[in-house]
């Protein structure tokens, strides 16, 4: 049958590639113009670039302090994205698993919280934590990520965790085992597709995140690198030359992770299909 | 087991974190915060704070730039908020009223003030308090590019565009030989700011002026509609827009772009400032010789606006008295004496093109021929005080600059514009 | 698996929810209180002191023509994007899991404009719009490309809708492709059987059992949409003359720009409880509808 498919659906393949071409334009641009100049960016942007010259990339690497920023960066989203997993899918289970109105309350605040504006919480959120003496920190910042993470992190938990037969976790609670150990040894394991979408989606978040950061975290050796890009906008204009070179340097950690987990996705995605 | 090694992991990580966390600083070491809202030289300011350093070992200074997609305002807002206000800050002086309460107020008598130009040290000045030093002196009118103009009019003297009509003429001129007379930014901050804020600030000399007539606006006792200024200028403006290149798409308003295009004489004049010069003058196809004429709004050459540029200091120094210990201020007052009046500190500011407004300025400072253009204007005393655009602050400038915006294209009429910046008025409050 | 004795049950509870919720109530929701309880003062977010007055900043809020204004336009924009970005997301999908040669490489493809953030791609866009859409324009002669996108308030309206689009499309792909999958081959094969081919075993058989997959993907773009800022503020940031300006970023405007905090503050309160009840809606609805296949 598959065979089949492919064969009957040579227009629909073309058209597709054709619109993924489309959509990439964006990239080629972005890619194309590191190399270049603003002036020629502006004038042409569609021409191929004549050279390698690695102009840009080299005044990216150093106006941005690069490497500080990659480690700041790196740093910040790991411990978050690790934080609001571990904490989110714990919570996630207790309230898929223990069906109370106290849960169903804290589940229903959760999906409301997710639509409520940044803007309506960031002067009090300054004025509570600067109050406290905890702005300048990049644990105050994770802190902030856990909390802001919570909601959407667990809603996608709770979703698939309602997908898991309880059959397999009531044997091992029957065996004796505790609820915790239960829950790291048996539930855990099963989450690792879910986890891959959650890592994904908040690692994006968290890594391109300038708001946030740009509140929290004021001393320069302290920034992260979409925080480092400041230096190529001014007042009313934007040097495009070296910001498309410092995009392209910001995310390639990004694309790396997301090479190395589409495997697993996917992988995931099947899984979830077997069951 | 896997999940004690994933546990394992982020303790480390987290240990690792701690070690970035930042320290308090050492006995005797003073360390101020900087905040920039001239994001286009805040690599000259590292590198000025970065001497400074050299030369006193025991000050550091660090530069909060605006975050990207963050507000002036707001960021500074939220530093006040979070108690992490910055020692030092340059801000627009209409926003000193903000903080009025948190500025130290500088002691007219402190001894190196003697060195500002005369009137200078009224740029910082609100409520018959200094809360800030000026910097720099920019300037605006329409800038002329002296190689496309002079190709059509050999031996042009700026002097002899001093009316409406002398303006029209010469546009004419240039539209007959083939090239496009003028360029208008299309931004609300420079049509709406910079062009109607003409209409309010040459109702006299002296900032009084035009703010009495911005106030009468609020009170509605005044229909801004039955103003000659505003028409006179509105009718300039019609011209403006008349010979426009950018007359098919006139709201792009990309500063890029436009920049590039005067800088390549696409276009023979161009509404904007001296400050232009930061992007301007680093495009590799650029002509380097300007001058500036006035925006004539009438046809009486002695008329005052007809003959004059806008000249201020847009920015100030400042420094918070809030919650900067007394240590700091002083650290950061004995920084702005370095940074103002030292010939070493002045040096990064003449090199970046900054008109200081300073008399001990080394006298063979060379500046681009936009600011000497604007300096020429001062020196005669021929200059435009916009004083009254603390009213300006706020939203007011985006607002009003964007009914501008929709004239422009023709979506409402001279007498809606005219409507709907007094109803934009009428909802505002004095000072 | 309830506990008998209240002490143990409580400890259950703190140790699955008690760092989440301790993180999640310190950093939203007592904020949030905080700043409901400063709408109903004269604060300017910057003086040391204010004072109560009441509902006073709501009463302004209801008068202010501009943001009912602004909120219609915001619902418009985010009516058009929720729709398109589903369609353009289910038809992606569908064509990506029937098997189509290089599908991987397409999947991944379309997902990557969401290894972006938001502001360095609204500043792209713009310059795409502005500068790139405008030269082709002119090259070849396009009379409607010639002129910015960005300089007309409806099609600016329409730019932004792209972005979204753009944006968005491969993370909601993502979402149906796992609900594509996750349809038991036994009753897709029970379909093939009956002779139930292409778009009607897509009408009959397929999208009933979408149902949950389209519940979240709808839940997910009404409410970014709703709240979208950074890529307003990047891509038009309200221009042609504030004809953009969705409500997100007018609530920023007004208790930044305007210097009137407390209404700034009461308008995000009130945007938040508009699509509160807008989610919530369509939540019950679509609930209603799984159940009932």
């Amino acid at each position: 049958m598959t065979a089949r498919l492919r064969k009957r659906r040579p227009v629909s393949t073309v058209a597709v590639f054709a619109l993924l071409i489309l959509f990439l334009v964006p990239f080629y641009l972005v890619l194309n113009n590191s190399f270049r100049t603003t002036e020629l960016f502006v004038s042409s942007p569609f021409r191929l670039t004549g050279s390698l010259d690695p102009k840009n990339y080299v005044s990216a690497f150093q106006k941005m302090r690069f490497m500080n920023g990659l480690g700041n960066s790196f740093l910040i989203t790991v411990c978050s994205v690790a934080l609001i997993m571990v904490t989110a899918s714990m919570s996630a289970h207790y309230l898929v698993r223990n069906r109370t109105r106290l849960s169903a309350g804290i589940f229903g605040l959760m999906v409301a919280s997710m639509i409520v504006p940044f803007q309506a919480v960031m002067i009090p959120l300054a004025k509570i934590y600067g109050s406290l003496n905890l702005y300048n920190n990049p644990w105050t910042l994770m802190f902030f990520y856990m909390g802001f993470g919570q909601s959407f992190a667990i809603f996608i938990f709770h979703g698939f965790i309602k997908g898991i037969p309880f059959e397999l976790e009531e044997a091992a609670l029957i065996d004796g085992c505790g609820k915790l150990k239960n829950f790291f040894r048996i539930v855990l394991p099963n989450l690792k597709p879910v986890m891959v979408t959650v890592l994904i989606l908040d690692v994006l978040w968290i890594w391109n995140d300038f708001l946030l950061p740009s509140m929290v975290l004021l001393s320069p050796e302290l920034r992260t690198l979409p925080l480092s890009t400041y230096s190529f906008f001014t007042t009313y204009s934007v040097d495009y030359a070296p910001l498309m070179a410092g995009l392209v340097l910001t995310i390639i950690p990004v694309i790396v992770l997301y090479l190395l987990c589409q495997r697993q996705i996917i992988e995931g995605v099947v899984q979830g299909a077997i069951k | 087991m896997k999940h004690s090694r994933f546990i394992a992991l982020l303790l480390t990580l987290l240990m690792l974190s701690t070690m970035v966390t930042i320290g308090a600083a050492a006995e005797g070491e003073v360390k101020l915060t900087y905040y920039s809202t001239s994001a286009e030289v805040n690599a000259m300011f590292e590198t000025m704070f970065a001497k400074y350093h050299e030369l006193n070992p025991n000050v550091t200074v660090e530069l909060i730039p605006t975050g990207v997609g963050m507000g002036q305002q707001e960021q500074l807002q939220s530093l006040f908020a979070s108690g992490n206000a910055p020692t030092f800050m340059n801000i627009d002086p209409a926003n000193i009223l903000d903080y009025e309460e948190k500025l130290l107020v500088f002691d007219e008598n402190t001894d190196w003030f003697q060195y500002m130009n005369p009137g200078a040290i009224e740029a910082g000045r609100m409520n018959g308090k200094v809360y800030g030093l000026p910097f720099s002196t920019q300037g605006y009118g329409l800038c002329y590019n002296k190689r496309v103009v002079e190709s059509v009019i050999p031996g042009f003297d700026p002097a002899t565009i001093n009316t409406q009509d002398a303006l029209r003429t010469f546009f004419e001129t240039l539209d007959a030989a083939g090239v496009v007379p003028t360029l208008i930014h299309g931004a609300n901050w420079s049509v709406g700011c910079h062009y109607l804020g003409l209409a309010y600030a040459v109702h006299g000399k002296d900032a009084e002026s035009g703010e009495a007539f911005i106030e009468s606006l609020i009170d509605g006792t005044t229909d801004i509609a039955t103003d000659p200024l505003f028409q006179g200028y509105m009718d300039t403006y019609d011209l403006l827009v008349k010979y426009n290149l950018r007359k098919d798409d006139p709201l792009v308003g990309d500063y890029n772009a436009d920049n590039a295009a005067f800088g390549a004489g696409e276009c023979a004049t161009f509404f904007m400032g001296d400050w232009m010069w930061t992007v301007l003058g680093t495009l590799e196809n650029k002509d380097t010789e300007y001058g500036y004429i006035p925006v004539p709004w009438s046809n009486d050459p002695t008329a005052y606006g007809n003959t004059e540029v806008v000249v201020s200091m847009p920015k100030v120094m400042c420094i918070d008295a809030s919650q900067s210990t007394p240590e700091q201020q002083a650290a950061a007052l004995e920084l702005l004496k370095w940074m103002l009046t030292s010939a070493e500190g002045q040096e990064y500011f003449i090199q970046a093109g900054f008109s200081m407004p300073y008399n001990n300025v080394r006298k063979d400072a060379v500046y681009n021929s936009m600011t000497q253009a604007i300096a020429g204007y001062s020196a005669v005393g021929k200059t435009i005080n916009i004083g009254c655009f603390t009213y300006l602050t706020g939203d007011a400038w985006a607002k009003t600059g964007d009914m501008m915006l929709k004239y422009t294209v023709g979506a409402i009429d001279r007498a809606q514009l005219a409507q709907e910046i007094n109803d934009f008025w009428k909802t505002q409050t004095k000072h | 698996m309830r506990e008998k004795s209240p002490i143990k049950r409580a400890a259950t509870f703190i140790a699955f929810n008690g760092l989440s919720l301790f993180a999640f109530f310190s950093v939203l929701i007592i904020p949030f209180i905080y700043g409901l309880i400063l709408t109903f003062t004269d604060w300017n977010a910057i003086s040391d002191t204010f004072r109560f007055i009441g509902f006073a900043n709501y009463a302004t809020v209801f008068s202010d023509k501009e943001f009912v204004r602004q909120f219609l336009i915001t619902i418009r924009y985010v009516v058009i994007s929720a729709v398109l970005c589903n369609l353009f997301a289910f038809t992606i999908a569908y064509f990506l899991t029937s098997g189509m040669r290089g599908q991987n490489l397409l999947r991944g493809g379309f997902f990557i404009p969401n290894l972006i953030g938001g502001i360095i791609l609204g500043y792209i866009w713009k310059f795409i719009f502005a500068n790139v859409l405008t030269q082709l324009g002119k090259g070849f002669g396009i009379a409607w490309l010639k002129t910015s996108f960005l300089t007309n308030p409806d099609r600016a309206v329409w730019a932004m809708i792209i972005v979204t689009v753009w944006q968005y499309a491969g993370y909601l792909m993502m979402i149906y492709i796992a609900g594509f999958v996750g349809i038991p081959r036994d009753v897709q094969e029970a379909a093939d059987i009956d002779g139930a081919h292409g778009l009607r075993k897509l009408g009959s058989v397929t999208i009933p059992l979408m149902v949950p997959s389209f519940n979240i993907c709808l839940f997910i773009t009404l409410s970014r949409c709703f709240m979208a800022y950074d890529l307003n503020l990047a891509l038009t940031n309200g221009a042609p003359y504030g004809s953009t300006q969705l409500a997100a970023m007018h609530v920023y405007q007004k208790a930044f720009m305007s210097k009137q905090f407390g209404v700034g503050q009461a308008e995000a309160i009130v945007l938040f409880i508009v699509v509160a009840l807008i989610s919530v809606t369509q939540v019950l609805l679509n609930k209603k509808r799984e159940v009932e296949v």
